[in-house]
């Protein structure tokens, strides 16, 4: 998938408008247009709010994903600061977009 | 700024056909309370409503553009006062908090 | 930057935090957006850090039935998204007796473990928030 064709799909704040087209590929192909690199860490997280969303339809905030984090992964990766060094703009925001899923509401 | 008033002013802008509203209306008074009538709120100023509320809250008031407008100011009872937009806002200010019943 | 929590907020602002919060349901499922709505504003004060508290009054305990269908009438089904609460550190929940008997309900149907209060504990209750919300 090129660029383009990744950014055909996305609403204007970069949200992938369908849902059902989501996969790893298309993952890859958004942090390609951004120039982010997604490390395996990365993917916990973007599996983890996939999770979420499928559990709540929703996009989880900042204080939820921590919280998920620390539930699956153990205290230390569930640490606001610990999903800020992977995802420096907004972990909820960013990881959301790479996930496909909608923008979170309610995220600072 | 602290807030001599604890009490809520709770803001009806449903007619008592709302039958419910009205009971959880009547179930969320304090006697310091008080009520203030607006939009269609006001036809329970010519029902038996506002006289059983009456008996809850002695401090009650209705929009008197809302009532005016609705044919309902000569006939609204003596004990629930008129107020205007500006003594609305004054209302407000006066109570801790607003609570709308919409 | 977008930190969890928003800091160098005026002393004002900081002040307004602390403020509790009522939210109440008062609409059934399907009828409009308010309890959408309403949920909103409750995943909203979680990220402010205000402390919130959920009342289902009147028809809005029916928003918590069990055993709702929202896709036969493809909605969005708003328990999926008031189960995530809990997440969202809001744990404190309040219907009413009346409303239980009237629809002949026991907090076991409904989606949320709810504290019961009676009728004549409710105007106690809505006494002690600063703001009230109740679309």
């Amino acid at each position: 998938m090129n660029k383009q064709q990744a950014l055909a799909l996305l609403d204007d704040e970069g949200y992938l408008l369908d849902l059902a087209l989501w996969d790893q590929e298309l993952a890859e192909a958004l942090a390609k247009v951004d120039q982010f690199n997604l490390t395996s860490k990365h993917w916990e997280v973007i599996y983890i709010i996939r999770e979420f969303y499928q559990e709540y339809q929703l996009s989880p905030a900042m204080r939820p994903l921590v919280k998920m984090m620390a539930n699956k992964y153990g205290a230390e990766k569930g640490r606001s600061i610990y999903l800020l060094k992977l995802f420096p703009q907004s972990p909820p925001k960013q990881a959301a977009r790479y996930a496909g899923l909608p923008k979170p509401l309610n995220c600072l | 700024m602290t807030q001599a008033n604890p009490a809520t002013l709770h803001i009806i802008s449903k007619s008592p056909t709302h039958q419910q509203l009205y009971r959880d209306i009547a179930n969320a008074l304090l006697d310091d309370d008080a009520i203030l009538f607006i939009e269609g709120g006001v036809y329970a100023c010519c029902g038996t409503e506002a006289t059983a509320l009456l008996a809850a809250t002695n401090n009650i008031y209705a929009l008197s553009i809302d009532a005016q407008s609705r044919g309902l100011a000569n006939t609204t009872p003596a004990a629930i006062t008129l107020i205007s937009d500006q003594q609305f806002v004054e209302l407000c200010c006066q109570y801790h908090k607003t609570l709308s019943w919409f | 930057m977008p930190l969890l929590c928003p800091t160098g907020l005026s002393p004002l602002a900081t002040e307004a935090m602390k403020k509790n919060i009522l939210l109440i349901f008062r609409n059934p499922p399907f009828a409009n957006s308010s309890n959408s709505d309403t949920l909103d504003i409750a995943l909203a004060c979680s990220a402010f850090e205000l402390p919130v508290s959920l009342l289902f009054l009147s028809d809005g305990i029916l928003q918590l039935l069990n055993h709702q269908q929202a896709e036969l009438l493809a909605q969005k089904d708003l328990r999926k998204r008031l189960n995530a609460l809990a997440m969202y550190d809001i744990e404190d929940y309040y219907v009413i007796d009346q409303d239980l008997i009237r629809y002949q309900l026991s907090v076991e149907d409904l989606s949320l473990a709810c504290k019961v209060i009676t009728q004549q504990q409710l105007a106690a209750l809505i006494r002690q928030f600063d703001t009230v919300i109740n679309l």
